[in-house]
């Protein structure tokens, strides 16, 4: 005698032909075999139907948070660090807007930030050495296992920070509306004190871009970001461990 | 059949977002298993919808997005079998640098936790189509639409699946450990 098989997960699902329940039901009443599968396959399915919605937030204005993100104490660091510490490399001063710098550094107390030469912020981190608009790199620091780079135009200053996290939602400023990059990504702009930013998440790593120019550029600089390779689960583990090992040697 | 001339508008791409947001991500979730790479399906499948809303026929919003959803996931998993990278056995989540939030860390003991580390376990093929029957909620005959796959196929996926589920859950409960 042929047993139910697939048909039971049919005939739980209703995709059966009344003539097909009905042989189905005949079988089951001589065979305990197939009771006892229609039974498990039940279980089972119920218990993937029960399984819980998940929060996702597409758009990041739910809380007003006097900090705003992290991400932003970095830009008042690398700003500062802009200012002070990079020499250009042509004859004159990228007029780094200063106002960025003081009135940021105001509002937080950076964290230590190292600088480093730009071959340690190669792979795997992204930002590219000249960014639309006119906007040249100007030096580049790592914080543990995030990675800054500073960008200007001789008016304007902006910052690319990559962080190999995920992204903190609740942690993110209000008031931020969803914005497409360049057709590339999907990221959440928002407003901060020096000017605006704009946020994403893709492959394992948070990218924000922040600048005091115009909005447009900060957009399109965000656009012009390459692609994260989509990381394999080795690659992932092997950052995490990186990542993890960098965080701890960074504190001193 | 009769001449529906009244058109519905078209929704913007922002609109799908925030209406259908946390829905997207759930079967992104459960189609890839860990919130990482749930939050880069639902952006690839953000900007598709974006590129593609020209040709959305009013209609179930929810089928449309979860038959791209799980053809981008499908497309992925195949394009990486060919680029294979450096093979690992699957690791827990709980390595990732994309650390999951407090509510996942909290929830990896219960029994939702072992179904969709279950999940995560079926071949991807079996996990789409189990994915749209019981999380989605379609019809074979949508799901066979969905996966370009007669309807006979779907029948027998999912009722595999469901047999794997149960094997992969049955064994958490007799050696109350990851038997890997």
């Amino acid at each position: 005698m042929n047993h139910l098989g697939p048909l039971i997960s049919a005939l739980l699902d209703g995709e059966l032909s009344p003539a097909e329940v009905a042989e189905a039901d005949a079988h089951l009443l001589t065979c305990d075999r197939c009771r006892a599968e229609l039974d498990d396959t039940k279980n089972i399915r119920d218990l993937v139907r029960e399984l819980p919605s998940l929060e996702w937030q597409p758009v990041l204005a739910t809380r007003r948070d006097r900090r705003p993100a992290l991400a932003l104490a970095a830009v008042a660091a690398i700003a500062l660090v802009g200012v002070a510490a990079w020499p250009p490399t042509r004859s004159t001063a990228p007029p780094v807007n200063r106002l960025v710098a003081a009135r940021t550094i105001a509002a937080f107390t950076p964290s230590p930030v190292v600088t480093v030469p730009a071959a340690a912020v190669s792979a795997p981190f992204h930002a590219p050495s000249s960014m639309p608009g006119g906007y040249q790199r100007m030096g580049q620091y790592r914080q543990g296992s995030d990675m800054g780079v500073l960008y200007s135009d001789g008016n304007h200053a902006m910052v690319v920070l990559e962080q190999p996290a995920h992204l903190d939602k609740a942690a993110m400023p209000a008031g931020g509306k969803l914005v497409s990059l360049g057709g590339a990504w999907v990221g959440v702009a928002y407003g901060w004190s020096g000017g605006r930013a704009v946020t994403w998440q893709r492959g394992g790593t948070v990218f924000t871009v922040a600048g005091d120019g115009p909005e447009a550029d900060v957009m399109a600089a965000a656009g012009a970001m390459p692609a994260p390779k989509s990381m394999s689960m080795g690659q992932r583990v092997r950052r995490a461990c990186r990542g993890m090992v960098e965080a701890f040697s960074g504190l001193w | 059949m009769g001449s529906e001339t009244e058109e519905q508008p078209v929704p913007s791409w922002e609109e799908v977002a925030r209406t259908h947001g946390r829905f997207l991500y759930t079967v992104a979730y459960r189609l890839t298993g860990n919130s990482a790479d749930a939050e880069d399906l639902v952006q690839e499948v953000l900007l598709r919808v974006r590129r593609g809303l020209a040709t959305y026929r009013p209609g179930s919003m929810e089928g449309w997005l979860s038959r791209i959803t799980t053809n981008v996931f499908l497309d992925d998993m195949r394009r990486q079998r060919r680029r294979p990278a450096v093979v690992m056995a699957d690791p827990p989540d709980a390595l990732l640098p994309a650390a999951p939030s407090a509510d996942e860390a909290l929830a990896s003991t219960t029994l939702p936790d072992r179904v969709q580390a279950a999940l995560a376990r079926l071949p991807e093929d079996f996990r789409a189509a189990v994915v749209l029957c019981d999380v989605v909620g379609e019809s074979y005959e949508q799901i066979a639409e969905s996966l370009g796959i007669p309807i006979g196929t779907v029948r027998s996926r999912i009722h595999r699946a469901r047999a794997l589920l149960r094997d992969a859950l049955s064994k958490d409960d007799g050696d109350g450990a990851d038997g890997a």
